[in-house]
C-alpha cells in the first residue's frame, strides 16, 4: 500500500511542486493550503508522515503541531517542519514541541526523500514492534 | 619749662593734625601737620573760624553745633571721635578722623580736635572695593562662559544620543530586512529549486542533456543564492551576539569525512580534496556545527579559487594540547597588500576577478572559530596558494 503524505503549506507553489515530486516517488498525497484545514485533513485521513510549514496565517506550524500531539491517533504521526527560518532558536522550539524532523527552504530531492523515508522506516519499525 | 618744650616738640612732630579752637569756634592753634593736611599756612587759619576746613553742611552748620552743645552740654562728638570730611585751601574734600577732647585752660574753655588723615585707607578701601567689584564682573563672566559651555556640552550630547537612537533604529531596520529577506527570498528560491526538480522527472528517461544542463545550472544557482542569504544572516545573527556556541565530543575524522565526502561534489573537474589526520586520538570537544560551517567555507574558497586538476589538502592534528585543522590550495593566492584587510566583512581580495562572493565568509569563519575558543591564521603567495590553519586548544569534558 502506498503511503500517505499530509502537505500542509500556505504557498501554493511550493505546496503543489512538493506534492507532485512526492507523487512521482510513488505516495498519496493530501493537500492543504493553511493549519486550520490541515489540522482537519489529518483527523480524517490518518496520513502516514505529515509536512507543515512553520510561518502560516491562521493557525501556524506550532499550533498545528500542539494540536495533533494532543489528540491520540495523530500524536504518533511523524511531523517534518518546513522552514524558510533558518534560525536554530525556531528549530529548536520545533523539535521540543516533538517535532520529528525539519527541512531548511529550499530543500532539494534528494534532502526532502531522505527525511521521509527515514522517518516513515522508524514508524514502521515500531508499528512492527508493537 | 622744660616740659612745655617737649609737649611742643610732641605736637610740632606729629603725624596727626592738632588744632585747637576758643568756644567760638576761632582757630587758636595749629600744628604743622594739620596746616599741611589742609593746605593753608598757619598765618592764614589762625584767628579765623574753624568752619573754613569744612565743606557745606559742616561749614554753615558749625557755630550752631557749638551752642546746642553749650545749651544743652549734650556731646555728639566730643570725647567720641568719628569720621569726618575737611576741605583743603585748595577746595579738595578728604576723609579723616576726628577726635576731639574739651580743656579747661586758664580758667576758659578751649576744644582740641586730632586730625588722623584716613585718605590712604579710603583710597585702600576704594581700591578692594574696585577689586572686589572686578572679581564679581570676572566671575560672572566665567559663569556666563561656563553656562553656555555646559549648555553646548547638553546640545551635543543631545546630539550624540540622537544619533544613537537613529543608529539603534537603523540597527532594527537592518535586522528586520535581512529577517524579512530570509524568509521572503527562501520562498520562491524553494518553488524555483523544486520546478527545476520537476523539469526533470516530466522529461522522463530520454531528457535532453541541454535540459538537464540548465536545471543543473538552476538548482546551482539556487544553491548559490541560498548560501548568500545564509551569510547574511549569520553575520546579521554574529553582529546582534546570537550566537551561543554549543559544545559536544565528536569524532573529527569521521566529520571531516563526510564534510570531504560532501565537497568534493562541489569541487571542478579532477580537483581532489586529499583529507589526512594526525595523531592518535580523533576525538575532540568542540561546536560541530559552528566548525562544520567554517571548515565548509575555506574549502569551498579553496575550490574556487584554484584551478582544475588541483589538489586540496585537508588535515587536522589533535594533540594533547593542540586541535589543528589546515586548508591548503595551490590557487591564485592573496595579495600582499590585501592580507591586512582579509577577515574585513565585504572585503574582497583585487585578484579575485569576476569570481562571485560577497566577502563575508572569511569574516564568518573568523568569527565561529573565535566564538569557540580558536584562531584563524594564513599564509599566502599570489599565484602560489593559500593556507588557512584554525587551530583551537584541546579541551576534555
Amino acid at each position: 500500500m502506498n503511503e500517505k503524505i499530509l502537505i500542509i503549506e500556505d504557498n501554493d507553489d511550493i505546496r503543489e511542486s512538493t506534492a507532485e515530486l512526492l507523487e512521482f516517488s510513488g505516495y498519496v498525497v493530501s493537500r492543504a493550503s493553511n493549519g486550520q484545514k490541515g489540522v482537519e485533513l489529518a483527523f480524517q485521513h490518518r496520513p502516514d508522515l505529515i509536512l507543515c510549514d512553520i510561518m502560516m496565517p491562521e493557525l501556524d506550524g506550532y499550533g498545528v503541531l500542539h494540536l495533533l500531539s494532543k489528540t491520540p491517533g495523530t500524536d504518533t504521526i511523524p511531523f517534518i517542519f518546513l522552514t524558510a527560518k533558518a534560525e536554530r532558536l525556531d528549530l529548536n522550539k520545533g523539535m521540543e514541541m516533538g517535532a520529528d524532523d525539519y527541512l531548511t527552504k529550499p530543500f532539494d530531492e534528494t534532502e526532502l526523500l531522505k527525511a521521509i523515508e527515514g522517518r516513515l522506516d522508524k514508524a514502521r519499525k515500531i508499528k512492527t514492534f508493537m | 619749662m622744660e616740659n612745655s618744650a617737649l609737649l611742643k616738640a610732641i605736637v610740632d612732630h606729629a603725624i596727626d593734625g592738632i588744632i585747637t579752637i576758643s568756644d567760638k569756634g576761632i582757630i587758636e592753634t595749629i600744628n604743622p601737620s594739620a596746616c599741611r593736611l589742609f593746605g593753608y599756612p598757619e598765618n592764614e587759619v589762625i584767628g579765623h573760624n574753624i568752619s573754613m576746613l569744612m565743606p557745606t553742611p559742616d561749614r554753615e552748620q558749625h557755630d550752631e553745633y557749638l551752642n546746642h552743645y553749650h545749651r544743652t552740654a549734650k556731646k555728639n562728638i566730643i570725647g567720641k571721635g568719628r569720621e569726618v570730611t575737611g576741605l583743603t585751601k585748595y577746595g579738595a574734600a578728604f576723609p579723616f578722623r576726628l577726635a576731639i577732647s574739651e580743656v579747661q585752660f586758664s580758667g576758659r574753655k578751649i576744644y582740641t580736635g586730632f586730625i588722623h588723615d584716613l585718605s590712604r585707607e579710603k583710597r585702600a578701601e576704594e581700591q578692594l572695593r574696585e577689586y572686589a567689584l572686578h572679581l564679581e564682573e570676572q566671575v560672572e563672566e566665567r559663569t556666563r562662559l561656563l553656562t553656555e559651555t555646559v549648555l553646548a556640552l547638553e546640545n551635543a550630547k543631545e546630539k550624540v544620543s540622537r544619533s544613537l537612537e537613529k543608529e539603534v533604529e537603523l540597527g532594527q531596520l537592518k535586522s528586520r530586512f535581512v529577517s524579512m529577506a530570509s524568509h521572503e527570498f527562501r520562498t520562491p528560491l524553494s518553488a524555483i529549486q523544486l520546478s527545476s526538480i520537476l523539469i526533470e522527472k516530466y522529461s522522463g528517461e530520454c531528457i535532453s542533456p541541454n535540459i538537464e544542463r540548465h536545471t543543473a545550472k538552476i538548482k546551482h544557482l539556487v544553491t548559490h543564492l541560498t548560501g548568500i542569504l545564509n551569510d547574511f544572516l549569520s553575520l546579521e545573527r554574529l553582529e546582534a551576539g546570537e550566537f551561543k556556541p554549543v559544545f559536544s565530543n565528536f569524532d573529527l575524522v569521521k566529520f571531516s569525512e563526510e564534510v570531504t565526502e560532501d565537497m568534493q561534489l562541489m569541487a571542478k573537474q579532477n580537483q581532489q580534496i586529499i583529507y589526512r589526520h594526525t595523531g592518535t586520538s580523533a576525538f575532540v570537544h568542540l561546536d560541530p556545527s559552528l566548525l562544520k560551517n567554517a571548515i565548509i567555507n575555506l574549502i569551498s574558497n579553496a575550490i574556487k579559487y584554484s584551478g582544475e586538476d588541483t589538489f586540496i589538502e585537508f588535515n587536522t592534528e589533535v594533540t594533547p594540547s593542540l586541535v589543528t585543522i589546515t586548508i591548503k590550495d595551490d590557487g591564485i593566492g592573496i595579495p600582499i597588500d590585501d592580507q591586512r584587510h582579509l577577515f574585513e566583512a565585504f572585503f574582497r581580495a583585487h585578484n579575485t576577478g569576476n569570481i562571485a562572493g560577497t566577502g563575508l565568509g572569511l569574516n564568518i569563519v573568523r568569527r565561529y572559530v573565535e566564538l569557540i575558543g580558536g584562531q584563524v591564521r594564513f599564509s599566502s603567495e599570489v599565484n602560489q596558494g593559500t593556507s588557512f590553519t584554525l587551530s583551537f586548544p584541546t579541551r576534555h569534558e
